[in-house]
């Protein structure tokens, strides 16, 4: 994430990948920064992966691949002296050596390997202070006699045969500062084009397999099948885990991550959409799905929508799916559907090319997607036909314009940067708060780190400031009353945890599974690990890349959003939510451990320290076993981050699977018998009607019935006669019609509660009883308007 | 932009309003998609970022396309909204294909006022394009098998799940009662919907507030298993509808009509 606005300039990244490294970063060789005058377009991709390695002096390696190779692919590296100057046209690698040691071993370059040990070290000769050597440097020179100049770079168990992709240590010259690396001359990899999608395409089929997999699961889950679980979690991996694998191998350019990164996003979008292809049943899409249908029958913006009324304020997403319903011709629940994928890959489009900017890495932009796709809310919450869906991409279009921008793009990148802050602004309140935060936060780091201070940076988080607050102020001022709630229930529960104040929320909470629990934790816990891995690299590293800076604070903010778990009932949902925008960091920070190998536990320095041990200069680079290894391991690690969220995300695990009515649990609380109650309060009662009923009736009604919904009817429910306290209480909510559905009685509520605010919230020990259900017939003042067997509607009061 | 890729963009752009506008859906599908989502994008990238130039990468391009799609179509409609219009197909429509209209003549402008900028170096490489038959087994087969895999895969889901949920629903309704007459009568409608006629005969009963019947009637649904009727109840008892079937005594369906205040 090297900061250099030259890069951005020149070339887009997969131009400079393609012609540097060929796409196999794992036989790249840098050590240094370059001298500016050094460099050229084809060395800045090679030069950014280097970048943490940035540290004084002039040691500087110069990779160059041959223009025309020869027979035998060799390539030699020359070390020469610092006043040589390279000839045009020459094709040499250069390794400048400051001073040439009388000793060699001095530099400590010379180092017994151990067997098993793929690391390669090259230590450069000459430095002010001798150094033990790390276990994830770069090269190791051995052999070296005395007087002896020649550098070797012994690779890994050099075969005797030669093996197709493998780099191996030919040529050893004496008196003279030459590395000699042999190339393997069979298996000759073809030149790369900017659009070759190497094992993508396959790695994908097999993805897809996954997708089947669990299609064939989501049916069984219909059909109540013993053996659906266990296709559900096999599917999930052979979606996810494939993909890691590919990318965390470090051989994709540009277009193969790409192609991954973008075919993952796709499948687990099928995931999402197979769950219930036919209609939305999750009540927040179901009240996008309302916003979007008044658009496209009255033609006008910010109606009124009782389901949701802050969404009106923010239409952006219902005009993309209105706009794309009454173009096409598509019904609502179809556009919708169409709507919601785009603008899910471009989210992800969007977050790969941001850090792929970023870090002119492939390897670092598609490993910080996957992991990315570990998010909580990635799979359901975040794809949904919500409007956070819809702001999601735009978010992302602002951060990289701004990037775009703040390395040099010009005027037009600044103008992208305002045509996202304006399409977040109008399509989602919270996300259009992260990106101001997210923007501030990039301008500060930027303005702590850079000398002179950068001051116009400020101006694209001002500019979003004054967008949002001007689209609060003038246009949605109801979302401050709307987010006052949340925020008040935070405060209570932050002053139950460290003010002492009563929790009135006393067991609240339904004990989490401990297997679900240890997934979670070990998942969280390696991420921890990561980062404060990364944290220390860079801090002993004397990092000053802005960006890595913003990436270590938001990862901070993200540990800290995960404490949010634990405030009340709504704490899950918080940290949850919270982690939509704090986890873009996290996936960074855990992408720059796993591509850049960056030391998990530090071998101890000539002094004895570990910990306050300056890293090795370079970039780990790594092949043969112990890549292998990494490969492994990182793919291990990220499936598990992969199940945890899927254990502790949407849907519940008790809905994982599609399946028979379930009460209270949302999508799997949506039948023909509520839809159809739901439908005849569109056809019969009036607009205005105000109607109560368990969170699923109050979502259906307010939805495909398009009445005015009462959530807080829990007590006219719970009361086992109906007297004149349930009378009054009715009177105070306004309510003029009840919605039961029998089915309470039945089962206990899937997450704690049958209604929204629910009294007994968390203390449900049975089910509603036939008399708690049964009572409003018993009421002469009440009169049954609706049966269909299972759900019932009731009029309060003399009709 | 040179006037060839102008032309056919603007051409496409014109087909697909025109499909939209005068189609039908096996039209009006592809031309909207390609209004809502490729177009407004494809037209506004060339206009910013001139072809040649190596200033946006090949995946921001490729990204760009529907972003600034959606934009075009989220903050026009908010223009035209707040300019009085009213968002239906016509209107929207206008807004995407203008956009992209107006973005190929500022592309078109730009690359006349800007002549000098370098050819693309991926052109003047002579870059291969053919499709060889090595990328076909490589790229072209497992993509289009992961394809009609997702194709295959989604009907099936989509068929099964319809299959699963959508079952018949059997329901008794009435609409709130009307105004009491001067006979102290009051009209309800009444309506059963889903009946099969398989399961009848249905016989619906009216009773009053001490149980004793009021009315009888016997349901002969229509085709679509639907009956509807107008029942004169008393306003001043609190009247119970049953539906029974068949030749079952427990009433299948129940209503309950309050007495009037």
């Amino acid at each position: 994430m090297g900061d250099q606005p030259t890069s951005d300039r020149k070339r887009a990244p997969e131009e400079a990948t393609a012609k540097t490294a060929e796409s196999r970063p794992d036989e790249t060789v840098v050590i240094t920064r370059l001298a500016p005058e050094e460099r050229d377009g084809s060395e800045e991709a090679t030069q950014k992966l280097a970048e943490p390695a940035k540290s004084s002096g002039d040691e500087t390696v110069v990779i160059r691949p041959p223009k025309t190779p020869s027979a035998d692919d060799t390539v030699v590296i020359r070390a020469t002296g610092p006043s040589k100057k390279r000839p045009a046209g020459d094709d040499t690698v250069i390794i400048r050596l400051p001073q040439a040691p009388k000793r060699p071993t001095a530099t400590g370059g010379a180092r017994k390997r151990p067997a098993g040990d793929d690391t390669v070290v090259i230590r450069l000769p000459g430095g002010p202070k001798p150094r033990t050597p790390g276990p994830n440097a770069l090269s190791t020179a051995r052999k070296r006699a005395a007087g002896d100049d020649t550098v070797i770079i012994r690779l890994p168990q050099a075969p005797k045969k030669k093996v197709a992709g493998r780099v191996v240590v030919d040529k050893k010259v004496a008196h003279d500062e030459t590395v000699i690396i042999r190339l393997p001359a069979e298996a000759k990899p073809e030149p790369r084009t900017a659009l070759d999608f190497g094992w993508a395409p396959w790695v994908i089929a097999v993805s897809t397999l996954g997708v089947v997999l669990m299609a064939l699961a989501y049916a069984g889950g219909r059909a109540v099948a013993p053996w659906a679980m266990s296709a559900y979690w096999a599917g999930q991996i052979i979606v996810f885990s494939p993909v890691v694998f590919r990318l965390l191998s470090r051989l994709a350019g540009v277009a193969e991550s790409f192609v991954l990164v973008m075919g993952l996003a796709l499948n687990q979008y099928m995931l999402k959409w197979m769950y219930s292809p036919d209609q939305f049943r999750f009540p927040d899409e179901l009240q996008h799905w309302l916003a979007t249908t008044l658009i496209t029958e009255s033609g006008d913006l910010f109606r009124q929508n009782n389901a949701l009324p802050p969404a009106v304020h923010f239409p952006g997403l219902a005009e993309m799916g209105a706009g794309l319903a009454l173009l096409t011709g598509l019904p609502v629940t179809a556009a919708g559907t169409i709507v919601a994928g785009v603008a899910h890959l471009i989210f992800v489009g969007l977050l790969f090319a941001t850090v792929l900017r970023a870090s002119n890495s492939p390897a670092m932009a598609g490993v910080a997607c996957v992991t990315y796709a570990t998010a909580m809310h990635y799979l359901f919450f975040n794809s949904m036909f919500l409007y956070q869906t819809a702001a999601l991409p735009f978010f992302m279009l602002a951060v990289w314009a701004y990037r775009r921008w703040r390395t040099g793009g010009g005027r037009k990148f600044f103008a992208l940067a305002v045509v996202g802050i304006a399409m977040t602004t109008v399509s989602h309140h919270v996300t259009a708060f992260a990106l101001v935060a997210t923007l501030l936060l990039l301008a500060l780091a930027e303005l702590a780190l850079e000398r002179p201070r950068p001051w116009e940076t400020l101006i694209l988080p001002a500019v979003a400031l004054a967008v949002v607050c001007c689209w609060i102020g003038f246009v949605a001022q109801d979302v401050i009353a709307y987010l006052e709630a949340p925020v008040e229930r935070l405060a209570a529960s932050l002053n139950q945890m460290f003010g002492g104040a009563a929790s009135e929320e006393a067991g609240a909470t339904k004990p989490v599974p401990l297997v679900q629990l240890a997934v979670q934790g070990m998942g969280l816990l390696g991420l921890l690990v990561l980062f404060l891995a990364v944290a220390r690299d860079m801090i002993l590293r004397k990092d000053r890349d802005t960006w890595r800076w913003a990436a270590l604070a938001g990862g901070a903010v993200f540990f800290a959003g995960n404490g949010a778990r634990f405030l009340g009932t709504n704490g899950p949902e918080i940290a949850g939510r919270l982690s939509t925008f704090t986890y873009i960091p996290m996936s960074i920070i855990a992408a720059i451990a796993i591509v850049y190998a960056v030391q998990i536990i530090p071998a101890k320095d000539a002094d004895g320290r570990r910990w306050l041990s300056v890293p090795p200069p370079g970039v780990a680079v790594t092949t043969g076993r112990r890549l292998a290894g990494q490969v492994y391991i990182g793919t291990a690690l990220i499936t598990l981050l992969m199940i945890g969220a899927r254990t502790g995300g949407w849907p519940p695990v008790s809905a994982l699977l599609p399946g028979p009515y379930l009460a209270a649990a949302y999508e799997r609380s949506v039948d023909s018998f509520g839809v159809d109650a739901a439908r005849w309060q569109e056809r019969t009662l009036p607009r205005e009607a105000r109607v109560g009923g368990d969170i699923t009736a109050v979502a259906l009604s307010s939805t495909y019935g398009r009445i005015d919904p009462v959530r807080e009817v829990g007590e006219l429910f719970y009361a086992t006669s109906w007297t004149s306290a349930e009378d009054q209480r009715a009177q105070e909510l306004a309510v003029n019609y009840l919605v039961v559905d029998e089915r309470l009685g039945d089962m206990l509520p899937s997450n704690d509660a049958y209604f929204q605010d629910d009294p007994m919230a968390g203390r449900i020990t049975e089910p509603l009883s036939e008399t708690q259900l049964g009572k409003f017939d018993q009421v002469n003042s009440i009169s049954r308007l609706y049966d269909n067997g299972t759900v019932r509607i009731y009029q309060m009061g003399p009709s | 932009m040179n006037p060839v890729r102008a032309g056919v963009l603007a051409g496409l752009t014109v087909v697909s309003a025109l499909a939209v506008e005068f189609g039908p859906l096996a039209l009006s599908v592809p031309g909207g998609l390609l209004l809502a989502f490729v177009l407004p994008g494809l037209a506004i990238n060339d206009a910013l970022f001139r072809p040649g130039r190596r200033d946006i990468g090949v995946v921001e391009r490729t990204i760009l396309v529907p972003a600034l799609s959606l934009a075009v179509l989220v903050l026009g409609g908010l223009l035209l909204w707040g300019a009085g219009g009213n968002l239906n197909r016509t209107s929207w429509m206008l807004v995407c294909a203008m956009g992209t209209l107006i973005a190929i003549g500022v592309a078109v402008y730009r690359t006349h006022t800007g002549a000098t900028v370098a050819a693309s170096p991926g052109k003047a490489g002579g870059e291969r394009r053919a499709v060889s038959k090595q990328r076909l087994i490589r790229d072209v087969l497992p993509l289009a098998l992961a394809a009609v895999m997702l194709a295959g895969v989604g009907i099936w889901s989509f068929a099964d799940s319809e299959q699963t949920y959508d079952i018949a629903v059997t329901s008794l309704s009435a609409a709130p009662p009307g105004a009491v007459d001067p006979a102290g009568n009051r009209p309800v409608q009444v309506t059963a919907a889903g009946l099969s006629a398989s399961a009848g005969p249905y016989t619906m009963v009216v009773t009053g507030t001490s149980g004793e019947e009021l009315s009888r009637h016997d349901i002969t649904p229509d085709t679509d298993g639907d009956w509807t009727g107008r029942l004169t109840v008393p306003a001043d008892e609190r009247v119970t509808v049953n539906l029974f079937r068949g030749g079952e005594t427990a009433a299948f369906r129940t209503l309950i009509i309050a007495a009037a205040a």
